[in-house]
């Protein structure tokens, strides 16, 4: 199993040391994760950061496990940013808090064999496709394009960790995939340009197979987004984009 | 789409406020409140300015989404920013973040975890001072108004369009505001018009109009022509409106009658939601 690419692009207008997503993979242990710092919070990149890092250290897959893994983040979230003094402004929002859409899948062999289970867990929104035999197998946790642009529920480096156990908020999905399956994770821009193809009866992973399969692969993924924001298809948003090949 | 273009530091928005001074803002709001109209209003803008601030408050600076205006108006019409920022019309966010009049010591009480109540104190920044002096010169602020977001709109031609927040507790004395109104709304950016929203202020305890469609529930003539001087609120607003549970139309416009204190912080907050334009 390997994660065959990472491709990641700021917002237009921004440079790469504002990028506030963030993304990890653990290919031979099959973890993986990506996370949208909300750029209304600060310092939400390093948290966006802490979450995806510790996800394919020691993914929390299950409900259960939420809480007592996302405290010591917390903690480490809070020495990393507030330990030096900053100006009132800084100190209060510091107060309220950084927030990140989160989504992380393990990709585990089973006993069915050369059959295997993922399990995905999901704050908010950010997307998972899974793509087996030329279909779209699976949209989680999001499933129509509409649903983006509400206020997603995010994972706050502040907020009590139990306050993110209901099932709307934390949301869970496992099932089973096979070799030659693929899996693309990706923040809630590019998600909503893929459901809307999606929806429009395109099949939106073939534009993305094109630049992964051709030359220069990240300069191409870099124009392909520029040109559907410059004709108004995209939010101009942080974009990330894992694709797993199983 | 117009209202839909980016705030960004390449391009910001502005938003301005016109605070009446005149001297009946010295008289309490409603008959129960105890707290004078020109207090409320000045903590309830110094309160948006530091949410505003906060807004584009990034690690350890301040992102310039937006430029920050005061104008009173009362026995003076002009810019209404005490301290280092006295005599400037609209400043960058991340300077005015920067340049208080002064940091108070507040204190809240909160929940302390345990059943129980805690007093708190919290930094309470202010930029503006109450005032309540004269007669109430709205043409003249309004007519100030369009001359500082025409200079900023010729800056800023792609921005969001320029915000202007009235608050008034009563008639103009010096003329008909409405062609004045008209002039700041007939100004445009390449994104749509300038959002005039005006609120009006009561002393006493009045049926309460927040964000009506049309004019056939006002009382009078000055009600209807603040109603006519208000923007109809655009569709991103109106979701705003309604996430608070605000009973609003297609034609509802950022107008507010008969404000108490609690409609005065409502109205500001449901005028300044641009978040979802930020970058």
């Amino acid at each position: 199993m390997k994660a065959s690419a990472v491709f990641w692009l700021p917002k237009a207008g921004t440079s790469a040391d504002e990028y506030e997503d963030a993304c990890a993979a653990d290919p031979d242990r099959g973890y993986f994760a990506i996370a949208d710092g909300a750029s209304e919070s600060s310092f939400a990149r390093q948290w966006a950061e802490l979450l995806v890092q510790q996800f394919v250290r020691a993914p929390a897959h299950r409900r259960r496990r939420w809480v007592s893994w996302l405290r010591p983040l917390q903690q480490q979230w809070l020495d990393q940013v507030g330990s030096r003094p900053l100006p009132w402004y800084a100190e209060m929002k510091l107060k309220q808090g950084a927030f990140a859409a989160f989504l992380g899948l393990v990709i585990r062999t089973g006993l069915c064999f050369p059959r295997m289970l993922w399990r995905a867990v999901a704050v908010g929104d950010s997307c998972l496709f899974h793509l087996g035999s030329g279909n779209l197998r699976t949209t989680f946790p999001l499933t129509r394009s509409a649903e983006f642009g509400t206020s997603p529920w995010l994972v706050g480096s502040r907020s009590p960790p139990e306050h993110m156990l209901d099932r709307e908020k934390l949301r869970v999905r496992g099932g089973c995939c096979k070799p030659g399956d693929r899996f693309y994770l990706m923040t809630d821009a590019l998600a909503c340009w893929f459901l809307r193809e999606y929806e429009a009866d395109r099949k939106p992973w073939e534009a993305i197979d094109r630049f992964l399969d051709g030359p220069d692969a990240e300069k191409a993924f870099a124009d392909w987004i520029s040109d559907l924001r410059d004709k108004g298809q995209m939010r101009n948003d942080d974009v990330t984009l894992l694709v797993v090949q199983v | 789409m117009p209202y839909s273009a980016e705030i960004s530091r390449r391009n910001p928005t502005c938003f301005l406020f016109l605070i009446d001074q005149s001297g009946s803002m010295d008289d309490p709001f409603g008959a129960e409140s105890g707290k004078k109209k020109c207090d409320g209003v000045a903590d309830a803008i110094n309160r948006l300015i530091q949410t505003l601030i906060l807004r584009c408050a990034k690690g350890e600076g301040i992102r310039d989404y937006f430029h920050i205006g005061v104008i009173g108006y009362g026995d003076q019409v002009g810019p209404a920013f005490g301290g280092p920022l006295a005599g400037r019309t609209l400043v960058p966010i991340g300077e005015v973040a920067n340049n208080p009049l002064r940091v108070e010591d507040r204190t809240r009480t909160v929940e302390d975890g345990a059943g129980g109540l805690v007093e708190e104190t919290i930094k309470f920044p202010v930029w503006f001072e109450p005032r309540a002096d004269g007669h109430t010169p709205m043409v003249a602020a309004l007519t100030l108004a369009e001359r500082i977001l025409a200079d900023f709109i010729s800056q800023f031609r792609a921005s969001f369009p320029p915000i202007v927040l009235n608050l008034t507790d009563g008639e103009p004395t010096d003329g008909d505001p409405e062609p004045a109104a008209v002039a700041i709304r007939d100004l445009a950016t390449n994104d749509g018009n300038v959002l005039l929203f005006n609120l009006h202020i009561s002393s006493q305890r009045a049926a309460l109009i927040q964000f009506p469609d049309s004019d056939a529930g006002l009382p009078d003539e000055s009600a209807r022509r603040l109603f006519r001087m208000s923007s109809i609120l655009p569709a991103s607003f109106l979701a705003v409106a309604r996430e608070k549970k605000f009973n609003v139309t297609e034609a509802s416009r950022g107008f507010v009658f008969n404000a108490d204190l609690i409609s005065v912080i409502q109205f500001l907050d449901v005028g300044t939601r641009v978040d979802r334009n930020l970058r």
